[in-house]
């Protein structure tokens, strides 16, 4: 029997393509009766060169017309099927057939009556060789699969010939099926619209089969049509929203409101996966596929009318076809799987933009040949020495650090909303440091606090791997990162931070480096910037006052990275998350400067003078050499002449640097160094907040560490340069800067530093005892600060912990809170005023007054001044007959409150924790608070999954990239 | 900020897209790292010219300033005369009151309630005023009279703040003399006291500590119990807490006649100038012939010092291991100006000791209202004692403080049972105008202007309470006298408010 066959050309905009597929049209051994060419509002020529085909009618599809759209217009224009026996032959603008292509697929359907649809072998248009498609199916779930992809052809799946589904190149379709089941399905523009159409012609009872010998060759899928390119963010919403609406129209009736309603839904957890795999960018298009399908209502309908109307057999038929989800998984698991394999390639699509500046070692230094840990063990072995006095200790207390809550419960309700002040009043959010401080506290959960001690103890080693990893990029020879990594483990505003006690800024600097090296891999993977964003969050959480650096560093790497700056402007993503609610509560009571003072107890220092910034002093102390001086009885005078001598050599190879021959890459650490001393130069003359009497300006230490990693930059860099002397170079810079800190180094083990080990306690022993029965006891500290001058502060149980302070409270700038200023004066006086009701209803037990010390006392209060407010404010808590005397402690004078009768019998009854009604506007805060902690939540958790390294195995076949290989260190 | 060091040595430089090789030519990178340097040294000496580049921002730590609630005023009287042993002597230990005191107070919304004592039938007395009811400063006096056997005389008393720092100056404990410590406490607290008697000879003063003294409880210490046989005694009462009113009650017994009897409160605090005013002489002949007698020599005048500091730190204290030598007062004995006897000012040194008790005797005074001042390079206490005899035979004697100077205003209240006069000095430097008016305002006011150095006395009457105004710096006594009695009564300064305090959050 003849078989006239119609071939349908469908062109929009191909003329790259179109000269070779209209040759291998003309080329065929069995010309097809008659070509009608469809043409979509081509613009580029094609229409020109379409005129050259003899024998054709061009008809004009209207503008963006689909495939199947353009299929069927043309076919309505053509003349009718006269006897039910002609072929369609489908087409595109860039489907080139063998010449043989069309007879064979004639007589693979000549002898098999019951097929409808034949599709060819599709190879790819510039690599004939390799199979493109042959043949598709779909999961039991619905997922499209292409059972052959990127194989190359040797005949390994010619034996198959039914096949569920055909791709719609080069397809031959029986013309009374197609306009039986009314061609491709609209609601499919470019996706699975095929797929969809096989389908249906198996559900009519027909057979789809794919014909080995007759090859096509494309550019493209059907998503490509008519375009130049499409991204993988596109190819894979296209994909999801027409398995979506396959979903629903293949579904019985009774579960489509289940599937309904499971879209969206489903939609989040694929999301949540994306970012695990490292695709933030398809996330938009799953919402937005979601969405379309859940509002599809009439697509969805026509759809099912469609199908109802033409189906004969049951599903059932077509399952023996589909593929299970096991053989999809393995399928996947062999790589074989299209969905999103192209993604992770477009994603790296960028990379080696700013090749031209890139230099890398072509070798890393590995952490064990290439001298990490050599760094790592030295840097442990200064540590113990200097700090081995507190090893073994349960918690740290002086200086900024105290106690954590004795519970990791505890931790995080300090975290949530509460109160965050002495006076039991002020309600606020909790700053990052607080987060921190409960993850922190969360690793080591059976005692919270021993987490700081490990983290004080860890911090040399700590800082030196972190700062290795970093400074291994730059030197081919191992003595360099080495040596950095020691200097900065033993950077002076590091140490510093280590001896004055405080945890913010030791992790600051533990975490620069990391910050530094992620947002490098971060030009390239989304996984490091992430993580670039979560160490930022860390940095600006712990030191706030580093926030205006940078950011101003932020702007400068997402202005000069080009395209990759899409990766890396997220970054301050998490940390404005993280500090908005506290700045926004700043703001608006008039405070925002308040916004960097460091998180943690407020400490006092005396301010440094540009020079001793310019050493990396935070004080006055010259690194420490003063005091030390002073203690071996010489003249502190020449304490920066020896500090300033030992950092000579250092200074040196800096200077020498400057000269170099790489000025741009000296740029970016003078940058940062320039960046950090002005940090630390301003933030010593900003006072945001206050001790008792004393402002407390920022510490410069956070600037000081950046400016120490600028010069260790520009360091690096210098003894690089030199690299056949770097050993000798390097050596004498490491040692010599090591002896500068010595004092530092040694202050924990002589003493001077304000860290002790162990559980000192805060409040007395009695108190200690009470509030083992009663934690809310409260104590009332008063502390003379100054000539009729008392600092007050209330204590609730066995004293403030770490996770209780707040950076709200520590700015508040208005006055204190009247109640307890009042009710502390008056005890301060001897005075009329019965202060038993106020001390009941605050659940005060205990009033311990402090003697008098200089770190609070008021500026210009002497010795005496400071004796005479303790003796007043002690003669009046004498006189009051509702004190007793408990007597005198190591941590002042106690006077214990038995208590009204009434509220003796349970004193935390009357804590203001309790029994407290729950005012409206309580609730209203405390759910914004919650809503707040979500939101954050949520944000950290994106963070965290995009940064969790969980590269593909598969990607180590190919050549592994630096980002890969941090992601994999960091995984070790 | 993310390429650390982008570089590697020139054998692997490339080409960049400036198109040089080997890195940047010499005369750049001469002027680069010079810009780099002049940069540096720039920065830090911007920031050592002008501090946080100018960012600086203060911090006022939040303070809020609190005036503390007024305490209601209070004073305490002496109480009773008592006397010790029993009628018959049987009992040296036992104590018992004699009769009670006159009471004067004002104003009259003042509550009054008694101590607990120690079995006396009539025990001190304290009263307070609450404050805010805007009735002005609080005073009470009291006297006593007294005519047995075994105790006479006339004694008047102030009725004082308790404090926590007393120098009781007068007394002895040498055979017929009796001197009892009474020590008061009005407040809610027990009082923790330390009890110092300094003598007239060299060594560590007898000392009691930790007398605990309870919550509105009075207690009397025989002060031979604590140091016998002292002919001058100078008592230092300071408690650890709690505060306390502490006052001496001295009565003589000649062989069998009985020499008088006062109440000796609190002489001014150690100072290295102190003012009494008002110490009165009479019937000075009659004395000295008297004095003359076995065992009457105390009937003469005498001015009892004690150094309690350092010539260098003026700081009192009580422990002097090594008393300093060659110390001296100067002693200026002046005539008041109002008084019936004028004449110059007499002025003399005289050696003493720190820690031990010198009495200088004032011989030769003609009868008359005369002040004294003593200067000294170390701080001190002191009073002033005089003797009268009565016309009848009957002989007393008072003890007149240095005084402590006023503030501003100042109540007095004087009861009855003798002639009071009142006596203001003014050891300022500058003119000083005083109204005495009585608190009623029923009487016309007196005026009295003073000038630097001078001493006024005024005739008042019994039973007034008067109102000193604008005597600030100005020291006064109330002298009584009667035939045969005589006594003195010390005006003391309203306790200070107590101040505002400074509260930091």
């Amino acid at each position: 029997m003849h078989q006239r066959v119609t071939a349908i050309l469908v062109v929009h905009s191909g003329a790259a393509y179109l000269r070779r597929t209209l040759a291998a049209l003309s080329a065929q051994t069995q010309r097809p009766e008659a070509t009608l060419v469809a043409d979509v509002g081509s613009v580029d020529g094609s229409r020109e060169m379409l005129a050259t085909l003899a024998g054709a009618r061009l008809v004009a599809a209207p503008e963006r017309s689909s495939f199947g759209s353009a299929v069927s217009h043309a076919l309505s224009l053509a003349a009718p099927d006269a006897n039910d026996g002609e072929w369609l032959w489908l087409l595109r603008h860039d489907s080139a057939p063998d010449p043989d292509a069309l007879a064979r697929l004639l007589a693979a359907v000549e002898v098999a009556p019951s097929v409808a649809v034949a599709g060819p072998k599709l190879g790819l248009w510039d690599a004939p060789a390799v199979i493109g498609d042959f043949g598709t199916s779909m999961t039991t779930l619905g997922a499209t699969v292409s059972l052959v992809a990127g194989e190359l052809d040797q005949g390994q799946h010619d034996t198959t010939a039914d096949v569920l589904a055909v791709a719609e190149a080069g397809m031959l379709v029986r013309r009374s099926v197609w306009e039986a089941l009314g061609g491709f399905d609209p609601a499919l523009p470019a996706t699975d619209d095929a797929l969809d159409f096989c389908v249906r012609a198996r559900l009519a009872g027909h057979r789809v089969i794919r014909v080995a010998g007759a090859r096509v060759f494309t550019a493209g899928g059907p998503e490509l049509f008519g375009r130049v390119t499409s991204s993988a963010h596109r190819r894979a919403r296209l994909a999801r929203t027409a398995q979506l609406h396959r979903r629903l129209a293949y579904a019985p009736v009774l579960a489509l409101p289940l599937h309904w309603l499971s879209l969206l839904p489903l939609a989040i957890l694929r999301s949540l996966g994306h970012l695990l795999a490292k695709r933030p960018g398809l996330i938009g298009g799953e919402i937005a596929a979601a969405l379309a399908a859940a509002v599809s209502f009439r697509a969805v309908a026509s759809s099912r009318r469609r199908i109802r109307r033409s189906r004969v057999v049951g599903w059932s038929a077509i399952a023996p076809l589909r593929i299970s989800a096991r053989e999809a998984g393995r399928r996947r698991a062999h790589g074989h799987e299209v969905d999103g394999a192209g993604v992770d390639g477009a994603g790296v699509g960028s990379a080696g933009v700013d090749g031209a500046g890139e230099r890398e070692p072509a070798e890393l230094p590995g952490f064990f040949s290439g001298g990490g840990v050599w760094a790592l063990v030295i840097a442990a072995l200064v540590g113990t020495v200097a700090f081995g006095s507190l090893f073994g200790a349960p918690s740290l207390t002086g200086g900024g650090v105290l106690p954590l809550a004795p519970t990791v419960a505890g931790l995080w309700a300090n975290v949530g909303p509460g109160i965050r002040s002495s006076g039991d009043v002020l309600i606020g959010f909790a700053d990052p440091f607080i987060m921190i401080v409960a993850v922190l506290g969360s690793i080591t959960w059976w005692q919270p606090s021993l987490s700081i001690v490990v983290l004080f103890c860890a911090a040399l080693p700590l800082a030196a791997l972190s700062a290795w990893f970093c400074a291994r990029r730059t030197s081919s020879s191992a003595w360099v990162p080495f040596v950095l990594a020691i200097l900065w483990a033993c950077a002076p505003p590091f140490l510093e931070a280590l001896a004055a006690g405080r945890p913010g800024a030791v992790i600051s600097h533990i975490a620069l480096p990391w910050l530094m090296l992620l947002v490098r891999l971060g030009v390239r993977s989304w996984g490091a910037a992430s993580g670039a964003a979560l160490v930022f969050a860390i940095i600006l959480g712990c030191t706030p006052s580093l926030a205006p650096a940078l950011l101003i560093g932020w702007v400068l790497v997402v202005a000069l990275n080009g395209r990759a700056a899409v990766r890396l402007a997220g970054i301050p993503l998490p940390a404005l998350v993280l500090l908005a609610p506290v700045a926004v509560e700043q703001y608006l009571r008039g405070t925002p400067l308040g916004i960097l003072a460091d998180p943690g107890v407020p400490v006092s220092f005396p301010s440094p003078s540009a020079l001793q910034l310019a050493l990396g002093s935070t004080d006055a102390g010259s690194l420490g050499w003063g005091p030390l001086l002073g203690r071996l009885l010489l003249s502190t005078a020449a304490a920066p002449y020896v500090a300033a001598l030992l950092l000579l050599p250092l200074a040196i190879v800096i200077t020498v640097a400057l000269f170099g021959r790489f000025p741009r890459r000296l740029a970016p650490p003078l940058v940062i160094a320039l960046l950090g001393f002005v940090t630390a130069a301003a933030a010593s003359q900003v006072a945001v907040s206050a001790t008792g009497a004393i402002a407390v300006a920022l510490w410069p230490g956070a600037g000081l560490s950046l400016y120490w990693l600028g010069l260790l930059g520009v360091a690096g860099i210098a003894l690089d340069a030199v690299a056949s002397r770097a050993r000798g170079v390097s050596v004498l810079v490491g040692v010599a800067t090591v002896l500068a800190v010595i004092p530092l180094l040694s202050a924990v083990a002589l003493g001077t530093s304000q860290l002790s080990p162990g559980r000192e306690r805060l409040l007395p022993a009695v108190v200690d005892a009470e509030a083992e029965l009663s934690p809310s006891v409260g104590t009332l500290v008063i502390d003379p600060v100054g000539s009729n001058a008392i600092a007050v502060a209330l204590e609730r149980g066995r004293g403030t912990t770490l996770d209780d302070q707040s950076t709200l409270d520590a700015t508040a700038s208005g006055a204190p809170e009247r109640g307890l200023a009042a009710l502390a004066a008056n005890l301060s006086s001897v005075s009329g005023h019965d202060a038993s009701d106020e001390l009941d209803s605050l659940g005060i037990r205990f009033v311990l007054l402090r003697e008098p010390s200089a770190s609070t006392g008021e500026v210009g209060a002497g010795a005496d001044d400071r004796l005479a407010a303790f003796n007043r404010s002690r003669d009046s808590l004498d006189r009051n007959p509702i004190l007793s005397p408990v007597g005198s402690t190591d941590l002042g004078l106690l006077w214990r409150y038995a208590g009204l009768p009434s509220s003796s019998a349970d004193p935390s009854s009357a804590g203001p924790s309790s029994g407290v009604p729950v005012s409206p506007d309580q609730a209203l805060s405390t759910a914004i608070h919650l809503g707040v902690l979500i939101a954050q939540g949520a944000v950290i958790g994106i963070a965290l999954l995009l940064a969790f390294p969980t590269g593909r195995r598969t990607h180590h076949a190919r050549s592994r990239r630096p980002g890969e290989l941090l992601a994999e260190e960091i995984d070790e | 900020m993310s390429d650390q060091a982008q570089g590697r040595p020139d054998t692997q430089a490339r080409p960049d897209s400036r198109g040089y090789r080997n890195g940047t030519g010499a005369g750049i990178r001469g002027v680069l790292g010079i810009v780099a340097l002049v940069v540096a040294v720039g920065t830090i000496g911007a920031a050592t010219v002008v501090p946080g580049f100018g960012m600086g921002v203060a911090f006022e730590p939040p303070v809020l300033t609190v005036v503390p609630e007024a305490a209601p005023q209070e004073r305490v009287c002496a109480g009773p005369l008592v006397r010790q042993g029993g009628d018959f002597g049987a009992d040296a230990n036992s104590i018992a009151s004699l009769g009670e005191p006159t009471l004067r107070s004002s104003p009259d919304s003042a509550s009054i309630s008694s101590l607990d004592s120690d079995g006396l039938d009539f025990a001190p007395v304290s009263l307070e005023l609450g404050a805010g009811t805007g009735s002005g400063d609080l005073s009470a006096s009291q006297t006593q009279s007294a005519e047995r056997d075994d105790l006479s005389g006339f004694a008047a008393a102030e009725c004082g703040v308790a404090g926590d720092d007393s120098w009781l100056v007068g007394g002895s404990t040498v055979i017929g003399r009796t001197t009892l410590l009474s020590l008061a406490n009005p407040g809610g607290v027990d009082a923790t006291a330390n009890v110092e008697v300094f003598a007239e000879t060299v060594g560590q003063p007898a000392a009691a500590s930790g007398i605990i003294v309870p919550a509105r409880t009075q207690r009397l210490v025989s002060l031979a119990a604590l140091a016998p046989g002292i002919q001058s005694p100078v008592v230092h009462v300071s408690t650890t807490r709690g505060d306390l009113e502490a006052t001496l009650q001295q009565s003589i017994v000649r062989t069998l006649a009985p020499g008088g009897a006062e109440i000796i409160t609190a002489a001014a605090e150690p100072a290295r100038d102190q003012f009494i005013p008002g110490f009165v002489v009479t019937a000075g002949e009659s004395v000295e012939e008297a004095a003359g007698e076995a065992g009457a020599n105390d009937l003469t005048a005498v001015l009892r010092l004690l150094a309690v500091g350092t010539p260098e730190s003026g700081a009192p204290s009580g422990d002097q291991a090594a008393p300093e030598q060659g110390l001296s007062a100067t002693i200026t004995v002046t005539p008041e100006e109002s008084g019936a006897v004028r004449s110059g000012p007499t002025t003399f040194e005289v050696p003493f000791q720190v820690g031990v008790v010198t009495d200088v005797p004032l011989l030769g005074l003609p009868d008359g209202a005369y002040s004294v001042r003593i200067e000294s390079p170390v701080s001190f206490v002191a009073s002033a004692r005089a003797s009268t005899i009565g016309t009848a035979g009957p002989s007393d004697f008072a003890w007149t403080a240095a005084a402590t100077p006023l503030s501003s205003d100042a109540a007095v209240s004087v009861a009855g049972g003798a002639t009071p006069t009142l006596h203001l000095g003014n050891p300022t430097t500058r003119s000083v105008t005083v109204t005495v008016a009585s608190v009623l305002g029923d009487e016309e006011p007196i005026v009295v202007t003073l000038a630097p150095g001078a001493t006024a006395s005024v005739g008042i009457g019994e039973n007034r309470d008067l109102l000193l105004r604008g005597a600030d710096g100005i020291v006064g006594t109330i002298s009584w006298l009667g035939d045969g009695a005589s006594s003195s009564q010390s005006i003391s300064p309203a306790p200070d408010r107590p101040t505002e305090l400074r509260v930091y959050g």
